[in-house]
């Protein structure tokens, strides 16, 4: 397959449609010479081709070009909307519908439909076809509010950005109705924007969505917050499920569900790995005795608790597992974080249950087949060999660690730098360094005093290790204090290096307009908790020097201020139709 | 919108095309612009003036037009429709044509499940438009045109107009998702019901972020709703509405937020705008002054004599004024103190007879409430809320006012001609020495409305009101105020005998709080009905839960407050019996409980048109 974009001009809109149109005109040249009937080497159109709606309702940018054709290898597909024009030649059987992928809502586009025999003859349908998209859902509070405020296209990294988007009444968690929890949780949206802020793609999802990632195949992964894991294909059709066998909820209702065998959840950020295979948290709980009941106070009562920790589960298609890592077989449950006793496992299912690790991201590194995970109530990065499951280095503060785990403490070295707090879901660069959103939140660990809200700053930041020498350097962080510029994410997150520009792609989840006094304990009323406060999200692209400037910037911001949105994290791709190459496997036998 | 169809008149024609040709021809081309997209087919939107202009032109150039037949038609041009080019009012629309001569005109409207006739007067000439009301939204309607011919008789127009209705707003945050849980028709009083509806994001008020309050306070809605609890007519305000008055001319006044009161027509044209000349925000060019005010709020209403009846509450500076509502030994200070005066205005905007609480009620008697920040958001910060009227009612057979202040959580009628207090209806107690003969003794049983709300004087002469049952106490009394889980609202009617000095009452939706019954603290409405007298009953806001413990102080950050949660409002037409019987019932909400809706109040209206005989719905759907 093979895809060019026609707007051959960077000089604009203008200059575009006149390209578009020549280069249109010039095909259509091509193919009134090679039409003459029979002539074109056994071409024949059976049915004329149709352009429809995509008949998947999740997906409603995306549109099918059908037709029946004989003689023909490949077909090719012009699409212009009389600004820019772009061709695409597909070699599936266009008889089920080729997709065509990349629209804007609410928009005129023409298409031109050509078939190819692959010895050079060519036959252009007699008809151009005539399709408008559908407009984005009208009522207010169904769509992602985008607000576009800052677009450099020639100084970005191009591409389209793809974007989990969250919404949710405000209000602290305990404090929501059944409906208002329903129309937070059961609802996701995944989108793609240009530069221009425009949606050109989305998927609706009947729950909240977290991490995604784009496969080798085209299809994104996601885990849903029901435990399970989806593969959805560009037009929104399901391909594969995976669920937790032991979800508080049950066996899937999809009979062709793949349960992940002895997983409590799968959770968080999935990940395709070079051989196919995927990557996952799976929190899973233990009973433990003479547990802390509270991360606040040192001296309050121990008791016997339920006890969730993370495991890393790698899974094939089937479902089979071929790796798990505990993290309750190489860390210390004792060493506990901030928000051990939150409520984030009793909204989900799990009543009472503790949240001793929570697991937010992981990477696979080919280069020596290790894995990097985040646990946020660790404050730490973990590097694990994949091969022997030992922990290679953790990036973190060095407090109550156990004794056999000291000397695999990275020692910072260099100026500015900062360790990492809550931090999100770390992503490994061209370069080998590791970017990830330090939420910042607290910046203390039990039983140590902690920062209020109104003096938190969440900051993406780069790091690059020293395995020799086990130090780390602070290479680049987007704030290193709180500003009006800066937000402050008390959950989830994303940052990127995006690889051609070297520009930083950042996903601050959460904004808000830092008002002081606000709360962070859910069951203190005095104040209002972060929760009860409207919020947004911003999505940003630094590039120019030190990554200072910022050449890409939207909200997702409620006009009216009515519901809070979040965006989970995101990613740019080059192209809607591109598909990450794969990875290598590293050397050796698997 | 606008697809005139079917057969062509077999008579010559004067259209508005055929005056098009004819006006460019005579190089008149402006005023060929003139003459509206109605007469041309063409999907513009035409004004009345326009229309009224084009109309002219056509009858002037009929003046040498020459007429083929001898037979005299009623139509001097195919009539045509058109949306109503006020976009507040979407759901209406104008038909217009050149009448041979005044005469009666007929509208057959059928929108595939309804039909139903409009009859206009001859009186109203169709070239200046005639209104269409009473359609449903998002729906095909067509329109046959009958006019009366010179001889009398009445002759239909051959062509059948076509009117799609725009659809009600997309999604839940414009528009209240409207559920009919009980309907039975042919029980209920006929007519219309006017809502005037507000929408409210959670949260304490003073917390609210500008952008929040700008989405509460630049947005309301009156709604139409018939006895199947279908939309027929809406009016879109960019301010937050109070009280609605139907005038005898058919037309709506209201007050808006900014203290300005508002008289619109049934097409959401406004007629007249009334301003309180002392407000905070200053004059209000082209509105009336009403000279001297601070304020106009809550409920306006018209009186026998054309005249206006309206709260304006104003400022004074009390020396020595409580500090708290809880402590009567808090300190005492200056305070700035907003009392009602009543006023009566013309329509020119001339005072012609006012009572102001200052002069006649102890300023000292303060109800719960008083130091809520009502009056601060609304341009007076700091200011506290004394006596908080909220409805005015006019007894014409012995000139006197009756209002309500819910801050003294008492009713009073006071004599227009001298001013004096006949008789007070609350609870007995704080009253001073010169008032306290005043008070009505209760007679039976009687529960003692508090922080009631709107008091309306029936066709039988007795007292309806919406009875909040907020606080159920008054201050430095001993008594203990009722919680948030102990309260509940309901319509009461009651009966004075002004010679007894005593009040009975005569009926109530609820006797104690129940499953069935909502809590409002603030708002609500509540009618006799003149012909069945059935019960209206408008609860303004049932909370969407109660499973936590709520506070009713804005102050109190122990707990949350009522104004944190969603509501819905639930208007319900009841049974004047015992127990009374739920005839009709609305519900107005956000099904996901991100909104809070609101319905202020409202009242039955036999029909959308003045003359109420002018609107009859032919042949109802099942």
């Amino acid at each position: 397959m093979t895809d060019t974009d026609r707007q051959a001009f960077p000089g604009g809109a203008k200059r575009g449609i006149v390209a578009g149109a020549f280069i249109g005109a010039a095909l259509l040249l091509t193919a009134c010479q090679g039409e003459e009937e029979g002539a074109a080497g056994g071409l024949r159109f059976v049915t004329e081709p149709e352009v429809v709606r995509n008949p998947n309702p999740r997906a409603p940018l995306a549109a099918l070009v059908r037709f029946q054709a004989e003689g023909s290898a490949s077909a090719i597909v012009e699409v212009s909307d009389g600004e820019t024009a772009r061709r695409r030649t597909y070699s599936e059987a266009p008889d089920a519908g080729l997709p065509v992928l990349g629209l804007k809502p609410d928009r005129d586009y023409e298409l031109a439909i050509a078939i190819e025999d692959g010895q050079g003859n060519q036959l252009q349908a007699p008809r151009k076809l005539r399709y408008r998209s559908p407009a984005l859902p009208a009522g207010k509070g169904d769509f992602a509010p985008i607000e576009l405020r800052v677009s450099q296209p020639q100084r970005m990294e191009p591409g389209i950005t793809f974007l989990s988007v969250r919404r949710r009444v405000p209000g602290r968690p305990h404090w929501l109705t059944p409906k208002q929890r329903r129309y937070s949780a059961d609802w996701g949206l995944i989108v793609a924007v240009d530069a221009a802020g425009e949606p050109v793609w989305y998927y609706e999802s009947e729950f909240r969505v977290a991490g995604i990632d784009r496969l080798s195949n085209g299809n994104l992964l996601f885990h849903m917050t029901d435990f399970r894991t989806l593969e959805v294909d560009m037009l929104g059709n399901l391909v594969t499920e995976w669920y937790a066998a032991e979800r508080p909820y049950g066996p899937s209702p999809n009979p062709n569900a793949v349960p992940i065998a002895g997983a409590q959840t799968l959770h968080h950020q999935p990940l395709e790995t070079p051989f196919g295979t995927f990557l996952s948290f799976s929190a899973n709980a233990r009973q433990v005795e003479n547990y802390y009941t509270s991360e606040y106070d040192p001296d309050a009562p121990r008791a016997t608790a339920l006890v969730m920790g993370d495991d890393i589960i790698e899974f094939d298609r089937q479902g089979n597992q071929l790796w798990r890592w505990s993290t309750w077989d190489h860390l210390d449950p004792f060493r506990i974080g901030y928000e051990l006793t939150e409520a984030y496992w009793p909204v989900r299912g799990f009543p009472n249950h503790l949240d001793w690790t929570h697991g937010n991201g992981l990477e696979y590194d080919p280069r020596d087949d290790s894995v990097i995970i985040n646990l946020r109530h660790q404050d730490a990065l973990i590097k694990i060999d994949r091969e022997s499951g030992e922990i290679v280095w953790i990036l973190g503060e060095p407090t109550d660690w156990p004794a056999p785990l000291q000397s695999k403490l990275l020692t910072p070295e260099g100026e500015p730098f900062e360790w990492i707090y809550h931090a999100h879901n770390p992503r490994l660069t061209e370069a080998g360094t590791i970017l990830l959103f330090d939420n910042g939140k607290f910046r203390a660990r039990p039983f140590r005093p902690h920062l209020k809200p109104e003096e938190t700053y969440s900051r993406t930041v780069e790091f690059a290790v020293d395995e020799e020498n086990m130090t780390v350097r602070q290479v680049w962080a987007s704030h290193d204090r709180v500003t009006p510029d800066n937000c402050f994410s008390f959950a989830m997150g994303d940052a990127h290096r995006l690889p051609k520009t070297g520009n930083i792609l950042v996903v601050d989840s959460i904004c808000d307009d830092r008002q002081a006094g606000l709360t962070q304990n859910e069951w203190d009323y005095s104040a209002r908790h972060v929760s009860d406060v409207i919020h947004w999200s911003r999505v940003r692209e630094y590039g120019g020097t030190d990554h200072a400037e910022v050449l890409f910037e939207l909200l997702i911001h409620d006009p009216d201020e009515v519901l809070q949105w979040q965006i989970f994290g995101g990613f740019r791709t080059p192209d809607i139709y591109w598909t990450p190459p794969k990875a290598k496997p590293p050397p050796g036998p698997k | 919108m606008d697809a005139p169809e079917g057969k062509a008149s077999t008579r010559p024609e004067v259209t508005g095309q055929a005056i098009h040709r004819i006006l460019r021809r005579m190089g008149l081309r402006n005023l060929a612009r003139l003459v509206p997209g109605a007469f041309q087919g063409k999907r513009r939107r035409p004004s009345l003036a326009a229309a009224a202009l084009g109309t002219a032109g056509g009858l002037a150039l009929l003046a040498w037009a020459p007429s083929a037949s001898g037979a005299a038609s009623a139509f001097l041009s195919n009539p045509g429709v058109a949306a109503n080019p006020n976009a507040r009012v979407p759901l209406a629309a104008i038909v217009s044509f050149a009448a041979a001569a005044p005469a009666r005109t007929r509208l057959a409207l059928d929108d595939g499940e309804r039909q139903w006739e409009i009859w206009f007067p001859a009186s109203q000439d169709p070239a200046a438009g005639l209104p269409v009301l009473g359609m449903r939204p998002g729906r095909r309607h067509l329109i046959r045109v009958a006019a009366e011919t010179p001889e009398g008789r009445l002759q239909q127009h051959p062509r059948v107009l076509k009117f799609l209705t725009p659809p009600v707003p997309a999604g839940s945050r414009d528009w209240p998702a409207i559920s009919v849980p009980v309907s039975q028709a042919e029980r209920m009083e006929p007519g219309l019901t006017l809502l005037s509806v507000r929408r409210r994001i959670p949260g304490r008020g003073f917390r609210l972020t500008q952008t929040q309050r700008d989405f509460i306070e630049d947005w309301g809605l009156l709604l139409a709703l018939d006895a199947e609890g279908e939309v027929v007519w809406h009016y879109q305000s960019d301010q937050r509405l109070a009280g609605i008055d139907r005038l005898r001319n058919g037309n709506l006044i209201f007050h808006l937020a900014d203290f300005r009161t508002v008289e619109i027509d049934m097409l959401g044209n406004k007629v007249r705008e009334f301003y309180a000349e002392k407000r905070p925000w200053g004059p209000r060019p082209g509105a009336i002054p009403i000279e001297g005010m601070q304020t106009l709020h809550h409920q306006p209403r018209e009186m026998p004599n054309g005249n206006f009846l309206a709260f304006a509450a104003n400022a004074r500076r009390i020396d020595h004024y409580y500090g708290s509502q809880t402590d009567p030994d808090a300190p005492r200070k200056s305070q700035l103190v907003v009392g009602d005066t009543v006023v009566e205005f013309s329509p020119q905007g001339r005072i012609l007879w006012s009572w102001n609480s200052f002069e006649h009620l102890d300023p000292m008697r303060i109800g719960y409430d008083t130091f809520d920040p009502y009056w601060h958001p609304r341009g007076f910060p700091g200011h506290l809320d004394w006596t908080h009227g909220n409805g005015i009612a006019y007894d014409e057979g012995d000139d006197a006012v009756i209002f309500y202040l819910k801050h003294q959580d008492a009713a009073f009628k006071v004599d227009r001609a001298s001013g004096e207090i006949r008789w007070i209806f609350g609870p007995p107690s704080g009253w001073p020495p010169h008032l306290a003969a005043k008070v009505l003794k209760a007679e039976g049983d009687l529960i003692w409305p508090y922080h009631a709300h709107n008091p309306r004087l029936s066709h039988a002469g007795t007292i309806v009101m919406y009875d909040n049952g907020h606080w159920k106490a008054r201050p430095f009394t001993g008594e203990r105020p009722a919680t948030v889980a102990e309260s509940w609202s309901s319509g009461a009617e009651f009966e004075v005998d002004e010679e007894r000095m005593t009040v009975r009452e005569l009926w109530r939706s609820h006797r104690g709080r129940s499953e069935d019954t909502c809590f409002a603290n603030g708002m609500g409405d509540a009618h006799r009905l003149p012909r069945t007298d059935n019960m209206l009953v408008i609860d303004p806001v049932c909370f969407d839960q109660d499973s936590y413990e709520l506070t009713l102080d804005n102050w109190d950050f122990s707990k949350r407050h009522t104004s944190e949660l969603t509501s819905h409002a639930r208007i319900r037409e009841y049974s004047r019996s015992e127990p009374p019987e739920v005839l009709w019932e609305v519900i107005l909400a956000d099904p996901y409980e991100v909104l809070g809706w609101q319905v202020y109040g409202g009242l039955r209206v036999p029909s959308l048109y003045a003359d109420a005989a002018a609107s009859a719905r032919v042949d109802a759907s099942p």
